[in-house]
C-alpha cells in the first residue's frame, strides 16, 4: 500500500475543482435562463396581454407558481409532504384582509406583515408537526390546517366566519399592473430563495434528509433544525402569496383560501412538474393553468376529465414529474440541479 | 325519548355505512400503503347500478349482490391497470393517480348519466319493533351492513386468504417468502374493498338521493373515519364510523344541522392533535 | 500492552426490548489509535450496542464516555459532530445525490474542506473520477468505501464500523483494509463488528467477545482464539464437553 503522493493529492484536488467549476457553469446557465424568463414576464403586460382581465389572470398564475415553489422548499427538498399549506396561505390572506379592512393598515404594511406573521406561525406549525414522519406527517399537517380553518370560521366576530368580507374599495380600484409587478417581485424572490437553498450546503442537508434521515443524522446533520428552517421559509412565502391573493380577489372567505383543496392543488402542481427541482413547480403552476384554460375554451364540460387524465398519465409514466424524470434521465448532465 | 332512539338509529345506520367504506379504505392502506382517492366512485357506481337495475324492475335487495360483484371486478381492474405499476413509488403518487382516476370516472358519469338525483323509492314507511318505529330503509341498511361487517371480520380472521391478507399487511416481503402470492392478496383486497363500497353505495341509494358527486362527498367523511379509527385498522373504522355517525346525528338534531358536517372535522382535528394514530391505533389491518 | 489514552468508555450498558435483554451490563474500552474488534454470534447484541453508542437508542442503564465527555443522552447528530462516526451494515449512501454531494453533506461546510481532508482518501479508494456520479450507481463495494470516506469527511476520531466487510469481493476488501490502515496511521481509532475472523485477527489489536448481550471474553486476537469461551459462545457448551471427551 502506498502513501498518497503530492501528485495524487493534486490530482484529486483537480477532480474536485473540476467538479466545482462544472457546477459553477451550470449555475451561470440557470441564472441566465432565469433572468431571461423574468424579463419576459416583466414585459408581458405591456407587449402581450390585451386587457386587464388577462393581466389579472397572469397575476394569479404567477401566484400559483410562487406558492408551488414555496411548498417545494419544504416538501420537495426534504420529502416531508405537507398538506397544511392552505392554512399558511389562508392566514396570510386573512392578515392582509383583516389588516386593510378592519385595522386600516396600508397595503405596503399589511403585505410584509403577512410574510412575517405567517413565517412565525409556520415556525410553530413546523415545530409541532415535523417530529412526525411519513404519512402521518401529511395527515398531521392536514389536521393542524383544518384546526386553523375551524378557528378562523368560529372567530366570527373578527373574521366574519364563513360569510367572508370584501376588501377596502381603494384597493379594488388600483391599476392591475401594480399587483402584477408586485407578484412578479414575490415570485422572483421565492425562486431566488429556492435556488440559493438548493445550491448551498443547507440544501444538500435538506436533500440528505429526503434520502435517508437517519443516515443524515449519523453524518452530524441536525435534521430537526434544518426541517423547521425550511418549513418556516416555505410558510412565510406562502403567507405572502396568500396576502396577495386576498388583494387580487378583493373578497375573503375561508372557502376560497383555507380548504385542503388548495394544499392538494399545490401538491399536484409540484409533483407533476417535478418535486425537488426549481423548474418543476414553476412548470407545474404554469402548466396547470394553461391546461385549465385550454379545457375551458375547447370543451368546458370536459375540464375535470382532462385534468384527471393528465394526472393519471403523468403518475403512471413520469413518477418524478416532468422535470424530475427529465433530470434523472441519462441525457441530463449529472449534478445539474435546475 | 323516542326521538332520541330515532336519532341514535339514524346515526348508527349511517355509521355502519361509513364503516363499510372506511373499512375498505383501511384494508387497502393496511395491505399495500395506498390511500384510495377513487374509492368514492365505487360507492357512486354501486349506487347507480342498484338504481338502474331497480328502475328496470329488479327488487332492490337483489341488486346488492350484483352491485357487489360488479364493483369487485372493477376494483380488480383498477388495481391491475392503475395501482400495481406505481406500488413501488411513494403513497402520494398513487394518491394523485387515483384522485385523477376518480375525477375521470365522475366526469364520465356526469356526461353519460347527467347530473340528476336518483332515488330508490322502495323502502317507504316504518316498522314497529319493541315499541319504537324504525324506518324500513334504515332497517334494511342495518340488516345488510352489519352481517357484511361481521362476514369481513370472519374472513380476515379465519379464512386462509384472510390470514394471508394480514400477513401481507404486516410484512409483505416475508409473506412472499413464505409462499403467499402477495399480488393476488392485493387484487383481492382491492376487490373486496370495492365491493364493500359498492354495497355501501347501494344502501345509500335506499336512504337518500344519489348523483355523480355522491361518492366524492361521502369519501371525504370516510377518510376522516378511517383516520380517526386508526389508519389501516379495520375495526377502528367500525368504532369510529358509529361514533361519528351518532355524533353527527345528535349534533344535527339537537344543535344545528349545519354543524353536523363539522363534527367529523372536529373529530379529525382532535384525534390528530391528541392521538394521531387513531382511536384503536395503527395496525396492519386487524 | 494496550495504548494508554482512553477514547471511548462504555460502562454497565444495559438495554431491554420488552422482555428481551439485548445488552446486559456491557463494558468496553477503546483507546486512541487502536483498532478494536467486537465479535460474537448473531443476536448477541453487537449492533444494538452500536446503536446505543451512536445515539440512535437510549440505554436503560449505563454510561458512554467519549473523549472525557458523557454522551449517553446526546442525540445522534451531536455525537457525530463530536467525532464519533458510524457506518451501517446495509450500506447507506445518498443514492440520488452525487458522490461530491454525499461528501459535502458530511463535511457540512465549505468545498475547501472536502478537497483538503478528503482528496487523498478519494484517490486511495479511486473515487476521485466519480465525483459527479449519483452514489446509487456505484458498486456496493464502492459505496462502502464512500461511506467510510464520508465518515472521515466528518472529521471523526472514532469510527464504529458495522460489518464493513459483509458481502464485498476480496479486491474491495483490500481497498477497505488499506483505507482503515491509512486512517489509523493518521490518528483515527476504530471499533468494528465483523464475522470474518481472518480479517478481524489481521486488523484488530484487541477483541471483545459478546454473547447474550454480555461481555464474554476479551483480549488480543490470539488470546481470544485460544479462550474456550469463544468456542462456547459460537458453538454452545455441548461442543466443548463433547471435544473434551474425545
Amino acid at each position: 500500500m502506498h502513501m498518497t503522493s503530492q501528485t495524487a493529492r493534486s490530482r484529486s484536488k483537480g477532480a474536485a475543482a473540476a467538479y466545482r467549476n462544472k457546477t459553477k457553469t451550470y449555475r451561470r446557465v440557470s441564472i441566465a435562463l432565469a433572468a431571461l424568463t423574468a424579463v419576459g414576464f416583466a414585459a408581458l403586460p405591456t407587449f402581450w396581454l390585451a386587457n386587464t382581465y388577462q393581466v389579472r389572470v397572469a397575476t394569479l398564475v404567477m401566484m400559483w407558481m410562487g406558492l408551488a415553489t414555496a411548498w417545494n422548499i419544504v416538501s420537495g427538498f426534504t420529502g416531508y409532504i405537507s398538506f397544511g399549506h392552505a392554512a399558511l396561505f389562508g392566514s396570510g390572506a386573512y392578515v392582509v384582509g383583516l389588516g386593510t379592512a378592519r385595522y386600516d393598515l396600508e397595503l405596503w404594511v399589511a403585505l410584509p406583515l403577512s410574510f412575517v406573521l405567517v413565517g412565525a406561525l409556520s415556525f410553530f406549525f413546523g415545530l409541532l408537526t415535523l417530529r412526525i414522519k411519513g404519512h402521518y406527517f401529511a395527515i398531521a399537517t392536514l389536521g393542524v390546517a383544518e384546526a386553523i380553518r375551524v378557528l378562523i370560521n368560529y372567530a366570527r366576530s373578527i373574521t366574519e366566519g364563513v360569510v367572508g368580507f370584501p376588501l377596502p374599495i381603494d384597493l379594488i380600484l388600483i391599476d392591475p399592473k401594480v399587483p402584477y409587478y408586485i407578484m412578479l417581485g414575490g415570485l422572483i424572490a421565492v425562486v431566488i430563495t429556492a435556488a440559493m437553498i438548493l445550491s448551498s450546503d443547507f440544501g444538500i442537508r435538506l436533500l440528505a434528509i429526503r434520502e435517508d434521515e437517519a443516515g443524515a443524522e449519523a453524518l452530524g446533520i441536525n435534521t430537526a433544525r434544518s426541517k423547521v428552517i425550511a418549513f418556516t421559509i416555505s410558510g412565510a412565502f406562502s403567507g405572502f402569496f396568500g396576502g396577495m391573493f386576498a388583494w387580487i380577489l378583493n373578497f375573503l372567505s375561508p372557502e376560497s383560501v383555507l380548504t385542503p383543496f388548495v394544499s392538494l392543488q399545490v401538491a399536484v402542481m409540484v409533483i407533476v412538474g417535478g418535486m425537488g427541482t426549481i423548474v418543476g413547480p414553476l412548470a407545474g403552476g404554469l402548466g396547470f393553468y394553461m391546461l385549465s384554460e385550454f379545457a375551458l375554451v375547447t370543451a368546458p364540460r370536459l375540464n375535470l376529465l382532462l385534468l384527471g387524465s393528465v394526472l393519471i398519465v403523468s403518475m403512471l409514466f413520469m413518477r418524478r414529474g416532468v422535470f424530475g424524470t427529465l433530470m434523472a434521465s441519462r441525457f441530463w448532465p449529472r449534478g445539474f440541479r435546475l | 325519548m323516542s326521538d332520541l332512539i330515532q336519532i341514535l338509529l339514524a346515526g348508527i345506520t349511517i355509521g355502519v355505512v361509513y364503516a363499510l367504506v372506511a373499512g375498505g379504505l383501511n384494508l387497502i392502506f393496511g395491505v399495500f400503503d395506498v390511500l384510495n382517492a377513487a374509492h368514492g366512485e365505487f360507492i357512486m357506481l354501486g349506487a347507480f347500478t342498484t338504481y338502474q337495475l331497480w328502475s328496470e324492475g329488479l327488487h332492490p335487495l337483489l341488486t346488492l349482490p350484483i352491485s357487489a360483484v360488479a364493483m369487485f371486478l372493477l376494483g380488480i381492474v383498477v388495481q391491475l391497470v392503475f395501482v400495481e405499476p406505481v406500488l413501488k413509488s411513494s403513497t402520494i403518487i398513487s394518491f394523485i393517480l387515483l384522485f385523477g382516476l376518480g375525477a375521470v370516472i365522475r366526469s364520465l358519469t356526469l356526461l353519460i348519466a347527467g347530473a340528476n338525483d336518483r332515488v330508490v323509492f322502495h323502502y317507504q314507511g316504518s316498522v314497529e319493533i319493541f315499541g319504537a318505529f324504525i324506518s324500513k330503509g334504515r332497517l334494511t341498511v342495518l340488516a345488510v351492513a352489519v352481517p357484511l361487517l361481521v362476514a369481513t371480520h370472519v374472513y380476515l380472521k379465519y379464512s386462509r386468504l384472510g390470514v394471508a391478507t394480514k400477513a401481507t399487511a404486516e410484512h409483505a416481503d416475508i409473506a412472499e417468502a413464505c409462499g403467499i402470492n402477495v399480488r393476488l392478496v392485493r387484487l383481492l383486497t382491492m376487490g373486496i374493498a370495492a365491493a364493500l363500497a359498492g354495497v355501501a353505495g347501494s344502501l345509500i341509494a335506499f336512504l337518500f338521493p344519489v348523483n355523480a358527486q355522491t361518492g366524492f362527498t361521502f369519501i371525504i367523511i370516510a377518510f376522516v373515519v378511517a383516520v380517526v379509527g386508526g389508519l389501516g385498522n379495520f375495526y377502528g373504522s367500525i368504532l369510529a364510523g358509529i361514533l361519528i355517525g351518532v355524533a353527527q346525528a345528535l349534533v344535527g338534531f339537537y344543535i344545528d344541522s349545519e354543524l353536523s358536517l363539522g363534527v367529523s372535522y372536529l373529530a379529525l382535528v382532535v384525534v390528530l392533535l391528541v392521538r394521531p394514530t387513531g382511536l384503536l391505533g395503527v395496525k396492519a389491518v386487524a | 500492552m494496550r495504548p494508554d489514552s482512553l477514547l471511548l468508555e462504555v460502562s454497565g450498558l444495559t438495554k431491554h426490548f420488552g422482555g428481551v435483554v439485548a445488552v446486559d451490563d456491557l463494558d468496553l474500552r477503546v483507546n486512541r489509535g487502536e483498532i478494536v474488534g467486537l465479535i460474537g454470534p448473531n443476536g448477541s447484541g453487537k449492533t444494538t450496542t452500536f446503536n446505543i453508542i451512536s445515539g440512535a437508542l437510549r440505554p436503560d442503564e449505563g454510561t458512554i464516555v467519549f473523549d472525557g465527555t458523557d454522551i449517553t443522552s446526546w442525540p445522534t447528530y451531536r455525537i457525530a459532530r463530536a467525532g464519533l462516526a458510524r457506518t451501517f451494515q446495509l450500506t447507506r449512501v445518498f443514492d440520488e445525490m452525487t458522490v461530491y454531494e454525499n461528501l459535502v453533506a458530511a463535511a457540512g461546510s465549505r468545498a475547501e474542506v472536502v478537497e483538503e481532508r478528503i482528496g487523498p482518501l478519494l484517490e486511495l479508494v479511486r473515487l476521485e473520477d466519480h465525483l459527479a456520479m449519483p452514489a446509487g450507481n456505484l458498486s456496493i463495494g464502492q459505496q462502502k468505501l464512500l461511506e467510510m470516506v464520508r465518515a472521515a469527511a466528518l472529521g471523526a476520531d472514532l469510527f464504529l464500523l458495522d460489518e464493513p466487510f459483509a458481502g464485498i469481493n476480496p479486491t474491495m476488501e483490500r481497498h477497505l483494509i488499506d483505507l482503515i490502515n491509512h486512517l489509523q496511521s493518521e490518528g483515527s481509532t476504530f471499533l468494528l463488528i465483523d464475522h470474518e475472523m481472518q480479517l478481524v485477527t489481521e486488523l484488530c489489536s484487541y477483541i471483545y467477545l459478546m454473547d447474550f448481550g454480555r461481555n464474554f471474553a476479551e483480549g488480543t486476537p490470539e488470546e481470544v482464539r485460544e479462550d474456550p469461551r469463544t468456542l462456547e459462545a459460537y458453538f454452545g457448551k455441548g461442543y466443548i464437553a463433547g471435544t473434551r471427551d474425545q
